[in-house]
């Protein structure tokens, strides 16, 4: 088997081991395979491993590039995917009780995709419940329990990719995939230390994904390093015709990180005294000086004073209603773990369609706002999450108590732009990340700067201490 | 041309209301003593089917949060020319 030092390196540095056949793909998938088994007891990563299908994929990648046939980047490696993914033959249950059992005859584009560059699928990966589509209070509302931290196993990964944070955290696969509706990779990335990238909306096709929100669902990587999420971003993007939302735009084009360094940056602090660690803003400070001490130009300033969270709220609970709207009127809501499920149609039926409509008309000029924005400055920093990973056993009344502010979230995802997660150092021993957020189509910029920053420090390096 | 009403909650308290965002997930909403919830949210927390009694009263509460942002929204001033940011197209038949 094959030891920490390999499984725990990027993707980009196992894919040019597998190219060099340095590295076999069945002793790579073998090397996950078992860790999985050893470690996903304590983590709950893993919805349903697929090791026959793993090393059936792990084969025919070693023959291929054996012969010569090299297919890129991803050929051999092995990997998890959120299992709100559809899969052909393997049951998808979209982290919920009443799906437990679902299974699909078709691969989501993603899945496609992947298997054509030679990816190994390992398996699906733990989620909150319907990604949190109808609300949850607790880490343990999903059909697996509470997955936990690699870092602290007595803390949450944080949702709704919960197994994709824990898994690439943990070593158990090279890279996974995820989706956020609004904050289900950035959280996830921060929490577990990982880097991960929530695309532009449209970007990558959700094709055979859950839907949860129409307008605002997008789908992306989480991995060991934001090269890592360049090389993943750029098989997975382009256009699909299946899917009605996915985006024209060119494919993803890589930046140079030397090119980063010359790049205009928006800081956005939170207001630590609406809630968060202070503890959180001095490391993430720690990480804007490193940044700016290496040359990186970076101004303080606010958001635009727009609504972006109320609106995003309006739009995401009629449209998560309407996508669950058979759950409520045949009862199987009543199946999910979390008690604040069976509201969410109350909730969803005080908005009405002049509501519905008026929040989209301001969303468009929320977007406008933003792209004005983005015309100034190339990126935005902010913190990852301005607090860190919590303990997983919370019960209702102590959840009722977390608060956080969430400034840039809102904004982000109502207005469909990118944003990455990378690991910018520790409070309280638990990780932090630094979150990079660009215009719509420019995660180029955005990872460039990720990538410039993973050159000056070495903290996307660091190993949860796992046995 | 557009006049823009300010945000009357705290980005706090709209935190509290987000149903599918880990950071706000973690929050229930709790109804603020010196104000309830409209006629219209007592009427649809009093005739949502399928509730307990306990669920009924969480959802009559939930309502005061999801309120503000409603109205944050409903009283937002907008040009006549702000259209709505969804996407319509006409499908051309495959002939």
């Amino acid at each position: 088997m094959l030891g920490d030092d390999v499984l725990y390196a990027t993707a980009s540095e196992l894919g040019q081991r597998l190219r060099l056949r340095q590295i076999s793909p069945v002793e790579l998938t073998e090397s996950y395979l078992a860790r999985i088994e050893a470690l996903d007891p304590k983590l709950h990563a893993f919805v349903t491993p697929t090791p026959k299908l793993a090393l059936e994929q792990a084969r025919q990648a070693e023959k291929e590039i054996a012969a010569g046939k090299y297919r890129g980047p991803l050929h051999g490696l092995p990997y998890g995917v959120k299992d709100l993914l559809a899969t052909k033959g393997i049951r998808t249950t979209w982290g919920a009780r009443p799906f437990e059992g679902q299974t699909f005859d078709f691969d989501a584009t993603v899945i496609e995709r992947l298997r054509a560059a030679g990816a190994i699928l390992l398996g699906k990966l733990a989620m909150i419940e319907l990604a949190g589509g109808l609300g949850y209070s607790i880490p343990g509302a999903s059909l697996t329990g509470a997955t936990l931290n690699p870092w602290s196993l007595d803390r949450w990964t944080c949702g709704s990719s919960s197994g994709s944070g824990a898994a690439v955290s943990a070593g158990l696969a090279s890279f996974a995939i995820g989706s956020e509706t609004w904050g289900s990779i950035v959280c996830p990335s921060s929490f577990c230390g990982v880097s991960g990238i929530r695309p532009t909306f449209g970007r990558i096709s959700r094709y055979g994904a859950m839907a949860l929100s129409w307008t605002l669902d997008k789908l992306g990587p989480m991995a060991r390093s934001a090269e890592d999420l360049d090389t993943l971003l750029a098989v997975l993007s382009g256009h699909d015709p299946l899917d009605d939302w996915s985006a024209s735009e060119p494919p993803h084009r890589p930046l140079p990180p030397a090119r980063a360094k010359g790049l205009k940056a928006a800081l956005v602090r939170p207001d630590y005294s609406k809630g968060g660690e202070a503890e959180v803003g001095v490391t993430f400070d720690n990480a804007v000086t490193a940044l700016k001490s290496a040359g990186m130009a970076i101004d303080e300033v606010k958001l635009p004073d727009l609504p972006f969270e109320e609106v995003a709220t309006v739009m995401l609970t009629v449209e998560a209603a309407s996508a669950f709207e058979d759950l409520f009127r045949d009862g199987r809501v009543r199946g999910l773990v979390d008690r604040a499920s069976a509201l969410a149609a109350g909730n969803a039926r005080l908005v009405t369609g002049v509501d519905y409509v008026k929040a989209s008309r301001i969303r468009t000029l929320c977007q406008k706002a933003m792209r004005d924005f983005f015309d100034k400055w190339d990126v935005l920093l902010t913190p990852g999450e301005p607090v860190t990973a919590f303990p997983a056993n919370m019960s209702y009344e102590e959840a009722e108590k977390e608060q956080w502010p969430d400034p840039v979230g809102g904004m982000g995802n109502l207005c469909g732009l990118p944003a990455v997660s990378v690991p910018c150092g520790f409070a309280k021993n638990l990780p932090v990340g630094l979150c990079i957020v660009g215009g719509a189509f420019e995660e180029g910029k955005v990872l460039g700067v990720a990538k410039y920053f993973q050159t000056l420090t070495d903290w996307h390096r660091k190993r949860p201490p796992l046995a | 041309m557009v006049s823009e009403t300010k945000p009357q909650m705290t980005r706090r308290e709209v935190g509290r209301l987000l149903l599918s965002v880990p950071a706000a997930t973690l929050i229930i909403a709790e109804a603020r003593a010196d104000e309830g919830p409209s006629e219209t949210a007592e009427f649809l927390a009093a005739h949502e089917p399928g509730l307990s009694p306990d669920e009924r009263e969480r959802l009559r509460k939930g309502f005061v949060d999801e309120e503000k942002a409603l109205r944050v929204v409903r009283e937002f001033n907008l040009a006549p020319n702000v259209t709505p940011s969804l996407r319509f197209h006409a499908l051309a038949s495959g002939k």
